[in-house]
């Protein structure tokens, strides 16, 4: 087989070419597009390689920042419990908005009945009992004053602590009307109530054995404190 | 590239453009297709081109750009070649013109029935006249491979044939 002839024949298969579908300036312009193209690639990668090594960086750093915020919040925790056990022997140290809570809810019943031995003395007590315990008189018992209310045909909120020397646990409210004061106030058991000097006064026991005084300083409503006390008894 | 670089790639690429065609449309066996090859590889040099500093070595850069792209595209799947029993019919001619023209088609033909790196070993021989040594160079293999690979070539090439070229019938 001759080479010659062979080179021949390829030559042959190829002589009859078309026309070149492309030239210099194509060549120029894709040479052009691919090394933009590489470069946005390259810039591309950059990109991406940064945010990979920083947000790598930032999830490492959050993890030991949320560790060591949960030690903190645990530390936090830790105390807060043992505020929360000590809080039980230091009743007085809640903020005001906390005692008003105490003062208009049922958790007057949670005034200690220990007497105090720092000179503090309840939010609103208009005087401090003459026993020298707390007392419920010196904050207004929202249901009693309702009730109270009700009877008076006033306003509850106008309701006023009554400012005796009550018992302990007891409960109490009181009304500002034309001519003085009505009082209610629910003393545990049968206790006394000692009244204001001329005020009208009456008792009836409640359903809870509990004793209800209802006291007028009002003469205008002196003669309707039975009433009143009948009305309210079955209430507490 | 500065102005200058330009006006030499320019000046090589118009002395160069047709062959690397013909090259590659033996190698693949579509006009098409061989423009698109020989326009990669001519993108490739021109990318390169300041990097390029023994100006001697262009064309076998050219051509080994070329050579790997064909062989690179026939491997991917879509593009994967499929070797057939029977060849097209060869369009039939009258005369001596005819005959050239069916000589032709039938070359391209067979060719495209050798294996590729077969078919670029063939095309770099007797194409482009390259020896064993300078095909060996552009294919990045021994000589000792080109020699294998042209001697099994050739007969892929007679097989796929057959008596359609003479001048492909062995010496005996």
């Amino acid at each position: 087989m001759d080479e010659n002839k062979l080179a021949e024949l390829f030559n042959d298969a190829v002589r009859n070419a078309p026309p070149a579908s492309f030239d210099a300036g194509d060549v120029r312009a894709a040479s052009h597009r691919a090394a933009v193209r590489r470069r946005s690639a390259v810039a591309l990668g950059s990109t991406l390689a940064a945010v990979l090594v920083f947000g790598g960086a930032a999830l490492g750093a959050g993890l030991f920042v949320d560790r060591s915020s949960n030690s903190v919040t645990g530390a936090v925790a830790d105390a807060g419990s043992g505020e929360a056990a000590e809080k039980p022997a230091a009743p007085y140290d809640l903020g005001s908005a906390q005692a008003s809570v105490q003062r208009d809810g049922p958790l007057t019943q949670n005034v200690p009945e220990s007497s105090s031995t720092q000179g503090a003395e309840p939010s609103g007590n208009v005087s401090p009992p003459a026993d020298g315990t707390p007392s419920g008189c010196g904050t207004v018992d929202r249901e009693l004053a309702n009730a109270l209310a009700g009877e008076l045909s006033v306003a509850p909120d106008q309701a006023s602590p009554a400012g005796l020397a009550c018992p302990s646990g007891s409960r109490s409210a009181a009304f500002d009307v034309d001519g003085g004061r009505v009082l209610a106030v629910v003393v545990p058991g049968g206790a006394a109530l000692v009244a204001p000097p001329g005020a009208a006064l009456t008792s009836e026991p409640t359903l809870s054995d509990a004793t209800l005084y209802v006291v007028s300083e009002s003469p205008k409503f002196a003669d309707r404190v039975d009433g009143i006390a009948a009305n309210l008894r079955g209430r507490f | 590239m500065d102005q200058h670089d330009e006006q030499e790639f320019a000046e090589y690429f118009a002395a160069r453009r047709e062959a690397v065609r013909r090259t590659a449309f033996l190698l693949c066996g579509d006009w098409h297709r061989a423009d698109d090859f020989a326009q990669t590889a001519f993108v490739a040099l021109h990318r390169r081109w300041r990097k390029i500093r023994d100006k001697q070595a262009l064309d076998a850069y050219v051509r080994r750009s070329v050579v790997r792209a064909v062989i690179d595209e026939s491997r991917r799947p879509w593009r994967r070649e499929r070797f057939v029993d029977r060849l097209p019919e060869v369009p039939a001619g009258d005369g001596e013109v005819g005959e050239s023209v069916a000589t032709r088609e039938a070359l391209v033909q067979g060719l495209r029935r050798v294996p590729p790196r077969q078919r670029a070993v063939l095309v770099l021989r007797f194409l482009e006249g390259l020896d064993v040594a300078a095909a060996a160079e552009a294919l990045g293999c021994s000589e000792g491979t080109v020699k294998s690979q042209t001697a099994r070539g050739l007969a892929a090439l007679r097989e796929a044939l057959g008596d359609a070229i003479d001048d492909l019938r062995p010496a005996s």
